[in-house]
């Protein structure tokens, strides 16, 4: 009985100071790595669904402003465009109800068109809680001309130089 | 105090029990440094993009820019390199080029019905500036080419202006 107590309180200041290497070091650095971790990587993803979103509506202003100046008639154009920008959305994966088109210019020869695509992009977006943090519009612009050759448009072809 | 216990003191403090977690938030900051990195290579890539989508607009636009006088009198179609120019140059200023800043004047060449529309830019990266050594601007180009159709006029080779 003696011997086996002997042996069980002998080893307990040696464990006490093994597990004490790398303590001042270790603890702090945990927490400090966690956090540069978390703040880190809600920056690069809040930078990347900027980037992303902005490759999106770029794309779809495009579309939109094709879509205008190709439309066959005048009351058709912005619907064109709306629907040629809500593809585009839909296609890269989002909602394209969130989407807001601006449509300035007519549908008229040597005309014109600037098509604007708003999104927003939530700022922070956590599992299971969802956005957070308030969000950004992302905007991008597209203007483009109407052919001043084009059929199906009434007038005759005089742009102004 | 022996010379036995100094030695495995000495030994204790040469360890690397521990530097694992020392390690960590290296780890954590590299991991961090290259996400910022794909960030801004995409940031210049959407950069990229968008000059190549304003110089195809520019070339499109100008691509109207039809010589009227020889088109109804001959049939010819050729471009009016004055009006081509001032239409692409009014279309690269209408475009919104918010992640690219333009640097030097836009080049539009006319040659007979075909326009090309060279465009130079800067991007700046985003998260690459708080990264010293990553925070120089990219210079990016773009070239576009558009060529009026057309039966009757002078022959150009498809994109042998640019």
């Amino acid at each position: 009985m003696t011997a086996v107590s002997a042996v069980t309180a002998v080893p307990e200041p040696r464990r006490w100071r093994r597990t004490e290497l790398g303590q001042v070091a270790g603890i702090e650095m945990i927490a400090f790595g966690t956090l540069v971790l978390l703040i880190g990587t809600l920056v690069i993803a809040d930078a990347w669904a900027i980037v992303d979103a902005r490759l999106a509506v770029a794309e779809a202003a495009r579309e939109g402003a094709r879509a205008f100046v190709q439309a066959t008639a005048p009351t058709a154009a912005e619907t064109a465009a709306d629907n040629a920008a809500a593809a585009v959305m839909t296609s890269e994966g989002r909602n394209p109800a969130r989407m807001t088109v601006t449509v300035t210019g007519q549908l008229a020869r040597c005309e014109s068109v600037s098509v604007t695509v708003s999104y927003p992009v939530p700022l922070l977006r956590l599992p299971l809680i969802g956005t957070a943090g308030g969000s950004m519009s992302v905007r991008s612009r597209q203007t483009e001309l109407v052919d001043p050759y084009r059929s199906g448009l009434p007038g005759t072809a005089s742009c102004q130089p | 105090m022996t010379a036995g216990s100094a030695k495995g003191r000495s030994e204790e403090g040469r360890s690397e029990k521990g530097s694992a977690l020392m390690l960590m938030p290296a780890a954590v900051l590299i991991v961090v440094v290259l996400g910022a990195l794909v960030v801004d290579n995409a940031t210049v890539w959407l950069g990229q993009r968008e000059l190549g989508t304003a110089a195809a607009a520019a070339a499109t636009d100008a691509a109207s820019a039809v010589y009227d006088p020889a088109f109804y009198q001959s049939g010819q179609v050729v471009l009016d390199p004055a009006r081509a120019v001032t239409v692409a140059l009014r279309s690269v200023a209408a475009q919104d080029l918010s992640g690219v800043q333009l640097t030097g004047a836009p080049t539009v060449e006319v040659q007979g019905r075909q326009v090309c529309v060279t465009l130079t830019g800067v991007v700046r990266p985003i998260l690459g500036r708080a990264i010293p050594g990553f925070g120089e601007s990219r210079s990016v180009h773009a070239r576009a080419v558009a060529t009026v159709a057309g039966d009757s006029g002078s022959a150009v080779a498809p994109r042998g202006l640019c």
